[in-house]
């Protein structure tokens, strides 16, 4: 066995080597072929946006250099860091030209990085920040600030009083962590706003709809919500029809999940402060493939957050 | 009556020797696995390339670690549900001695591995003293350990590992993952007890009929009890191993170790009900386990098809085994 | 004509041909007696003519009928095995009526209507359980009736084969079941019978056919037959009926001294077993017998009293410490207490011989190859293979397996628990003379036994039983048999 191993990991290095000498000016390698690997946290469909956005890419490079674009969306079953990392991992074994991560945990994904690295295939993060002293380029957008503009559009339409609840999603995922600390701030500044409960959903719709029922049982002056994840204000929603509520607790989500528009269409809730996985899987896309060509790409790119009304969901 | 017994060896050494080897129960994990791994490596052109076969190497080493403890318990007709949370609890307690406390990390993974011992050792002796099953116990004791990594970590992850470690889940020995060959000495270790020991028998007899091997005077309660010690202390040893490949203590260690090591002992031959099979079967059920996963990835399948792809693979694989073991009992 | 035919019929296995050229034919309305030893092939026989195996030779009619051709003629044949099968956890309607499509009912399940319909069943078979009670409730005997009982609402049963329905039941229950037989007579069905105990055959049988080494070797009508010509058959040799098999050896000093025991089922039991003595346990089946061994033994917990072996206390409730200590017990219930299942014979011997076979280096696989083969020498136990899977082997080479795997051991006192249930005559006769052999080597033996005869041949010194309390103590030389009886039912024989 180790015999194998040794042989095979001889030609490996052979292979690499001779591609991390192939250097010309920047921008200017070019490839009949590309393929470009999305890794997500999870199967979600969140990140199925993600994905659709990448597909756009892939489709504008082919239109515009005419080399062919391929994606491979892999995307762990449960959010594990280690069947993560395997993905990422196996995905290294495929030489593609380059991937594109969520990470999981920064550091829990670093030796993945590592062989990735070491391998030269060009990285991308997306809707995450690199591990400490590791230089990949990432995109994303300001978590606090996507909650604290829901937050805060909570506030205006409650007339900076009454009673309030938030949703927390995943307690361990850091981005849910972040957007709850940040509707506390914002909810701290309003002497008049009592924040009344707080619930877990662990990013499902079912649980949120349970949880969301079981607050406003237990808080029958309960006047607005808000939520730290994609599922939460869907379930949020249904548990204010089922109650009969609507119109009296107030609900401004987040995210763009399809079941989130129609909410926001039929009047359940107020409006969603949006982060956008379309723009964030195009440009992961457009990274890799600058990286690829050779051409030197920022640190971080900012796709901000989307204010989603009943005025602008259909535009 | 004695011209019965000259028969059966009578008919010639070689075809029994041959039929003994088509019979054994291990034949049929082992060659499902073999098929699996031509297979992927006909298909896919990545499959055999060292950097891959380390992947999957080390991939299956954390798991298989979980799965030895598991078949073990298996052989005995206990299960436990908490190994994966046993791991995870370990693998936060050396992170927390080694980081938090600055305890020298050897001596912080002997302390890990020993309460991952201990934790074994109070499933094993509430088990055996409360006369319960161990499925219906471990289910509460792997909410209270998989509790205590929420308590101890807040769901945050430990940081700053000594990399002085790190090589033990990073590192490689004339190209093979360190973990990997870790696994295999326990492997060897475990075959040995189970195959070749007095104790080996007896985890058997136990798992055959309790109290038959009561009234032949085995110490059936002090060997469930020593097995669940060593299940909890290879668990144990998986969360450690798992920190020092990743440089922190996840709280999400052990999550995929519960059905996982149930699954690939079953496909590799051990029975739930306890008995029946060896260790290297789950082994290389976890094997099979492991390859199914990586060509998924290699071969780019959609994750929403994943479930679907991997499942079938797995049902046509032991398919595969039982037709195959039906047709070998009929020609005999 | 015969209702079931077999004609040339055979079947082999790998190594070994159990059944050659077999001839049977069961008439209806009639008893059809069907002896031989262990593995004489009556179990391939019953597993052919039931259609669960597929003969290698010969053909099977049924009404007449090739079954060959025609496999749902199978369906005229009910069998019920020796081995209990039924549903411990539900009740004895539900028993009684599964498949409920073959008892008649169709659609949803109605516990009203099974229960009274289970009634006039239970009132039929005289046995003593309501509808509505849990299997596992009920007494043995009725458990055995209510498996004759489940196979006759067979509503196409024109054949039924019971083996050894009487195995585990005390004289008054076997009238009982022939009660049950002779009533089937009545009503046209023939009764396939196996049995091992020659009194019972020749007092339901009308027909008999004897078998050996899977070969037919007798057959005829049991009127124009006695006793002695049907062992010789069976064995193929004359056998001694009338041995005794006490030790000759005299008893040795105290061995294992039992003061007022109490626990599950007995009360205040005290006996003494003396150095090569064999000590004989009478009474019925449920009379505390085997609760006593077990506890004596650890297995079960005392609730009182004290045992001491050579003078010293022996420790109670660890079986791991009586078998270190050198006592053994060999179960009644094979299944239960005895056998690994899915382990090899070599495997299930080899678990007691470790300490022969174990090295550094592990188990020796050659020295445990090599002891186990001079065991199922010595004990004549009749196999394919040493590799064999002992659920395979027919019960008396089961229990053959057991008892070689004990004598491994070295034991100081050996408790056998109905050591011959089951077991054919010759076997029987082997055993006993283990047991007569061990004894005088100065081994004490326990021998816990319901058939009088075995007790009166081997035990130097019958203790007998009642509802868990000790009611005799007799020499087994001048004890007279109605004093034994008398002494086991306590003298309470209108109640029983």
């Amino acid at each position: 066995m180790s015999k194998l191993f040794v042989s095979l990991a001889t030609v490996a290095c052979l292979a690499t080597a001779s591609q991390v000498a192939a250097q010309d000016a920047p921008g200017t390698v070019s490839k009949d072929s590309y393929r470009f690997v999305i890794v997500p946290k999870v199967v979600h469909p969140w990140f199925d946006k993600v994905n659709d956005g990448a597909q756009m890419a892939a489709a504008a490079i082919e239109a515009q250099t005419g080399a062919t674009v391929e994606i491979n969306y892999s995307a762990p079953q449960a959010a594990d860091v280690v069947q993560q990392n395997q993905i990422i991992e196996s995905s290294i074994a495929t030489r593609p030209d380059g991937i594109a991560v969520d990470l999981l945990d920064p550091e829990g994904n670093r030796a993945s990085l590592e062989d990735a690295a070491y391998q030269g295939i060009p990285l991308t993060l997306f809707d995450s920040v690199p591990p400490e002293g590791m230089n990949i380029p990432y995109i994303g957008s300001d978590f606090c600030e996507q909650a604290k503009i829901a937050s805060r559009r909570l506030v205006e339409i409650l007339g900076e009083e009454g009673q309030v609840a938030i949703m927390m999603g995943v307690p361990s995922a850091p981005n849910h962590a972040i957007r709850a600390e940040c509707h506390r701030e914002v909810f701290a500044e309003y002497p008049n706003i009592e924040v009344v409960a707080e619930g877990i959903d662990n990013d499902d719709i079912q649980i949120a709809q349970q949880q969301a029922a079981a607050i406003m049982q237990a808080n029958p002056e309960l006047d607005g919500w808000v939520a730290s994840d994609a599922a939460g204000p869907v379930g949020i929603g249904q548990a204010i029809v089922e109650a009969g509520k609507q119109g009296e607790v107030q609900l401004v989500g987040l995210d763009n999940l399809n079941e989130m528009l129609d909410l926001i269409r039929d009047g359940v809730a107020d409006s969603s402060s949006a982060s956008q996985p379309e723009l964030q899987g195009y440009w992961s896309v457009m990274l890799l493939w600058q990286q690829a060509t050779g051409a030197p790409v920022p640190n971080f790119i900012d796709t901000g957050n989307a204010f989603l009304t009943k005025d602008n969901v259909d535009g | 009556m004695s011209d019965l017994q000259k028969t059966a060896p009578g008919q010639g050494r070689e075809a029994s020797v041959m039929r003994a080897l088509l019979q054994h129960p291990i034949l049929g994990v082992l060659s499902v696995l073999v098929v699996i791994f031509v297979a992927s490596a006909l298909l896919s052109p990545y499959f055999l390339t060292p950097y891959n076969l380390s992947v999957v190497a080390r991939g299956l080493a954390f798991v298989a670690l979980v799965t030895i403890g598991q078949a073990s318990l298996m052989i005995l007709g206990e299960l436990d549900l908490s190994l994966g949370t046993i791991g995870g609890l370990s693998g936060i307690l050396t992170g927390m001695l080694m980081v938090n406390a600055g305890i020298n990390p050897w001596l912080a993974i002997v302390i890990a591995i020993s309460f991952g011992a201990v934790l074994g050792f109070i499933n094993g002796i509430l088990t055996t003293k409360l006369r319960l099953h161990s499925l219906v116990l471990t289910i509460g004791t792997a909410g209270i350990y998989g509790g205590a990594i929420l308590v101890l970590t807040r769901g945050v992850a430990i940081t700053g590992i000594p990399r002085e470690i790190q090589f033990l889940g990073r590192g490689t020995l004339l190209g093979v993952p360190m973990p990997f060959i870790i696994m295999l000495v326990m492997l060897v270790l475990a075959a040995f007890l189970t195959i070749k020991t007095p104790f080996g028998r007896y985890m058997y007899a136990i798992g055959n009929n309790r109290d038959a091997a009561r009234m032949l005077g085995i110490p059936v309660d002090r060997i469930r009890v020593l097995v669940f010690v060593m299940a909890g202390a290879l668990s144990a040893m998986a969360g450690v191993l798992l920190v020092a490949r990743l440089g922190t203590a996840q709280p999400s260690i052990g999550d995929a170790w519960v059905l996982g090591p149930i699954a690939a002992a079953v496909i590799g031959g051990v029975a739930t009900t306890g008995g029946v099979g060896m260790i290297a079967g789950a082994i290389f059920g976890a094997g099979i386990i492991a390859i199914i996963e990586n060509i998924i990835v290699l071969f780019g399948v959609s994750p929403y098809w994943q479930g679907i792809v991997s499942g079938a693979i797995v049902v046509i694989a032991i398919s595969f085994d039982a037709i195959s073991r039906q047709w070998l009992r009929k020609e005999s | 004509m015969a209702y079931l035919e077999a004609r040339g019929l055979g079947r082999d296995f790998p190594g070994v041909t159990a059944l050659n050229d077999v001839d049977i034919d069961v008439e209806s309305g009639r008893a059809h007696v069907l002896v031989g030893e262990n593995g004489a092939g009556k179990s391939t026989f019953v597993k052919l003519v039931t259609g669960t195996d597929r003969p290698s030779r010969g053909q099977i009619r049924i009404d007449g009928k090739d079954a060959a051709e025609h496999p749902d003629l199978f369906r005229y044949i009910a069998y019920v095995p020796q081995e209990l099968s039924l549903f411990p956890h539900m009740s004895v309607a539900e028993n009684l009526l599964m498949p409920f499509h073959a008892s008649g009912h169709r659609g949803l399940v109605r516990r009203r209507t099974l229960e009274a319909k289970t009634q006039s069943y239970l009132d039929r078979f005289g046995i003593a359980a309501k509808p509505s009670d849990l299997v596992r409730n009920i007494s043995v005997p009725d458990q055995q009736l209510l498996q004759i009982a489940r196979a006759s609402t067979n509503t196409d049963m024109r054949v039924l084969i019971l083996d050894e329905p009487t195995s585990a039941l005390t004289p008054v229950e076997v009238e009982r079941v022939f009660r049950v037989v002779r009533d089937f007579h009545e009503r046209g069905i023939g009764v396939v019978f196996i049995s091992h105990k020659m009194d019972e055959v020749f007092d339901i049988g009308d027909d008999y056919t004897v078998l050996r080494n899977g070969k037919k070797v007798d057959a005829g009508q049991l009127a124009d037959v006695d006793e002695d010509r049907l062992i010789r058959a069976m064995s193929g040799q004359k056998l001694e009926l009338g041995t005794m098999f006490r030790p000759k050896v005299p008893r040795g000093k105290p061995l294992l001294t039992v003061t007022g025991l109490s626990g599950r089922k007995f009360d205040d039991v005290s006996f003494t077993l003396d150095r090569g003595e064999i000590l004989g346990f009478a009474g019925l089946v449920g009379s505390g017998r085997s609760e006593i061994m077990q506890t004596i033994f650890g297995f079960l917990k005392a609730r009182g009293g004290r045992v001491s072996l050579d003078g010293a206390d022996w420790p109670l409730g660890d079986t791991t410490k009586s078998v270190a200590g050198g006592m053994l017990y060999l179960s009644e219930e094979r299944k239960h207490h005895g056998i690994f299942p899915h382990l090899s014979l070599r495997e299930n011997i080899g678990l007691s011989i470790t300490d022969l076979t174990n090295s550094p280096l592990g188990i020796s696989a050659a020295r445990e190859r090599a002891a186990v083969d001079d065991i199922i020498k010595d004990y004549e136990i009749r196999t394919a293979s040493r590799e064999k899977k002992i659920s395979f082997l027919s019960g008396g080479n089961q229990q053959k397996a057991i008892i070689g795997r004990a004598m491994a051991m070295t034991p100081k006192i050996l408790i056998f628990d109905e050591p011959t249930k089951g077991i054919d005559v010759r076997t029987k006769a082997q055993i006993y003379k283990i047991m007569q052999g061990l004894a005088e080597q100065g081994i004490g033996i326990i021998l816990v036994s319901s058939e009088m005869d075995e007790l009166r041949k081997c035990a130097s010194r019958i203790i007998t039983m009642h509802s868990g309390r000790i009611t005799g103590d007799f020499d087994s030389a001048t004890a007279d048999s109605e004093q034994l009886v008398g002494a086991i039912f306590a003298t309470e024989t209108e109640h029983v």
